[in-house]
């Protein structure tokens, strides 16, 4: 709780900031293209099954994340982090989407193996590299 | 000069397998690969992929609601064929959970069609397809509408020329009375025939259109390398025993180990000979087997030892563990207790190839059978012929022992007929006479080779086995019926 303690206070008074669209879109820039590659691979379900499980294990860090247990869509699991990045300090939610990221990353390694998943978030990244409008989307 | 056309065979990377399907899988065809869950359907879908894909011949793996796929990609990269340099760039996986929930197939239909449009597949894998059917049954579209559906895919993905794989859980039963048999090209069935708290994998090639494929079930095993599959053949004959090739009538012999049993077979073992080694527990068996392997290790022969006797047993026969110690003989013993023939045959050649060694000792036969599975176990014969004969296709010279409990009185060699199937035979005996329990041999044949007829009685000493030099003073020693000779 410590860590948590220490995070809090690098955000203000309540923990929040105001909303700022612009780079919390950027912040989701990679999720998009992560959705997109592993939609492919184990459906819209199993991506909300890993992210969500991803997103409820940060949440004990950074409360102000909101888990849905209901929500089945990427569209909404993504716009409902959009939305609580854009309620805190942007130095929090840059060190908060890193670490969801990270937190995803490493269970999709502890099923897959660290060399399958850097191949398959590998082949996102290059996506990403190119351009939204380059890369046909496997949805 | 024909104007037929001429059907492609892709290797499919499964070690016996293009073997069953009469030269390898048919470009282009459309196979249903059958089987209950735990039989490796997935595994042999993902040899014959990871075989077969590269940047000329791309592959595109559907799973629909079967084995999660996370969990697929999680075990099958535990075999060594799995590369995953290819995953990307030429294999991908398409999850058709969420089309198939939807509903239509043909909406299905027309998700994999922009799959194979947008990545342009040489091969096409739907695992499993069992859930499409079940689909069908439970959703408002028929089986009739089913039947239409894969006639489409499969119509479609000839048109793409894609090799095409439907895997799913289906019993041989289930498959003879569905439609999707008809429209397959190919139809391979997994399953593991269990028999006595025993299971042995199975593969059969049940169709395979425009080729001569066997017909029958094959023994499989998957280790660490994936599936091998065992044809039912005997090995290919050695060049020097095909016909019309010249015979060889005075071949070379070498030595057992046992000088006097030399002088009865006059001047050794023909190289490239199976000897049985017939006789009751305590003749002394083991010991010949071990002479005949040093014998080999002073001439600089490698050895194998193929040991189905107890293991402690083993263990106490310090001379083997030395010529072991020594890496003059490899020793093969099972763990296990549903042993196939093939496994067994599979072991033995690949230490004979990899040591080059040139004698191999099989202790013994009687003991096999407890290391069987009942299947093999049920037919002892046929598996001893096959261990043979992939022995003497490899040219090495062998001492089988096998133990014999009768009363003595028959003058019988073997048990099962085991004697028919060797090269040349040992017998030893027993004999009571005036209060001592005294031992006796003689070689009952050596195929296409002189040897002594002579029975000697031989002593078990420190220094092996010692022969005597003269016939003995008894006769009716070999039935059980020994009389002073007058």
């Amino acid at each position: 709780m410590e860590r948590d303690d220490k995070e809090r206070q690098h955000t203000s008074a309540d923990g929040k900031a105001p909303p700022q669209a612009g780079p919390a879109v950027n912040r989701l820039r990679p999720w998009r293209r992560i959705s997109g590659q592993l939609t492919t691979l184990i459906g819209e379900s199993g991506f909300c099954a890993l992210f969500g499980r991803a997103l409820r294990t940060l949440a004990v860090r950074y409360d102000w994340l909101s888990v849905d247990a209901t929500r089945k869509s990427i569209d909404g699991l993504l716009s409902a982090l959009e939305h609580d990045l854009a309620g805190v300090e942007p130095a929090v939610a840059d060190i908060a989407a890193a670490e969801l990221l990270n937190t995803f990353t490493k269970q999709l390694s502890s099923l897959i193996g660290e060399a399958l998943t850097a191949r398959l978030l590998e082949q996102a990244t290059a996506a990403e590299q190119i351009g939204p409008e380059d890369v046909q989307e496997h949805k | 000069m024909t104007d037929k056309v001429r059907l492609g065979l892709l290797a499919t990377g499964v070690p016996g397998l293009d073997v069953l399907l009469g030269g390898g899988l048919t470009e282009y065809s459309f196979t249903l690969i059958a089987g209950a869950p735990g039989s490796g359907k997935t595994t042999l879908a993902h040899q014959i992929m990871f075989a077969l894909a590269g940047p000329e011949r791309r592959a595109l793996f559907f799973t629909v609601l079967g084995e999660p796929p996370l969990k697929m990609l999680r075990y099958q990269q535990q075999f060594s064929f799995f590369d995953m340099g290819l995953v990307g760039p030429c294999i991908r996986y398409v999850n058709l959970a969420d089309d198939l929930r939807a509903g239509h197939f043909q909406g299905v239909l027309e998700r994999i069609m922009r799959e194979v449009e947008d990545f342009g597949p040489g091969l096409v894998f739907v695992d499993s397809f069992r859930s499409v059917m079940q689909a069908a049954r439970s959703g408002n579209e028929g089986l009739s509408d089913l039947q239409a559906f894969i006639q489409e895919l499969g119509s479609r993905m000839a048109t793409w020329q894609a090799t095409t794989f439907l895997i799913g859980e289906y019993s041989q039963a289930d498959v003879e009375a569905n439609p999707i048999i008809t429209v397959a090209d190919g139809m391979v069935t997994l399953y593991q025939a269990a028999d006595d708290n025993s299971a042995l994998r199975k593969l059969r090639v049940n169709k395979m259109r425009g080729q001569g494929h066997m017909t029958g079930a094959h023994t499989m095993r998957i280790a660490d390398d994936g599936i091998r599959v065992y044809p039912r053949l005997l090995p290919p004959l050695p060049p020097d025993l095909v016909s019309g090739a010249p015979v060889d009538r005075n071949p070379r012999r070498i030595p057992t180990g046992v000088s006097g049993l030399d002088e009865l077979l006059h001047g050794g073992l023909p190289q490239g000979h199976t000897m049985l080694v017939s006789g009751p527990t305590g003749a002394g068996k083991t010991i010949l087997g071990t002479r005949f392997l040093q014998a080999g290790a002073e001439i600089g022969e490698k050895g194998v030892a193929v040991f189905f006797e107890k293991g402690v047993a083993r263990l106490r026969n310090a001379e083997l563990a030395a010529l072991v110690a020594r890496g003059d003989v490899t020793v093969i013993e099972s763990r296990s207790l549903s042993l196939s023939v093939e496994e067994l045959m599979d072991e033995m050649c690949t230490a004979i190839e990899k040591t080059g060694a040139s004698r191999v000792v099989i202790d013994s036969l009687s003991e096999i059978g407890l290391y069987l599975a009942p299947e093999v176990r049920a037919d002892l014969r046929t598996a001893v012929f096959r261990t043979l004969a992939a022995l003497s296709q490899r040219g090495v010279s062998a001492v089988v022992t096998v133990g014999m409990e009768d009363d003595y009185t028959r003058l019988s060699f073997s048990p099962d007929e085991l004697c028919f199937l060797t090269d040349a035979v040992l017998s030893m005996r027993f004999v009571e006479y005036d209060g001592e329990l005294r031992k006796f041999m003689t070689v009952v044949k050596v195929r296409g080779c002189d040897h002594s007829t002579d029975v000697r009685e031989y002593t078990i000493t420190a220094d092996g086995i010692e022969v005597d030099g003269k016939s003995p003073f008894l006769n009716g020693v070999m039935v059980g019926r020994p009389t002073q000779k007058r």
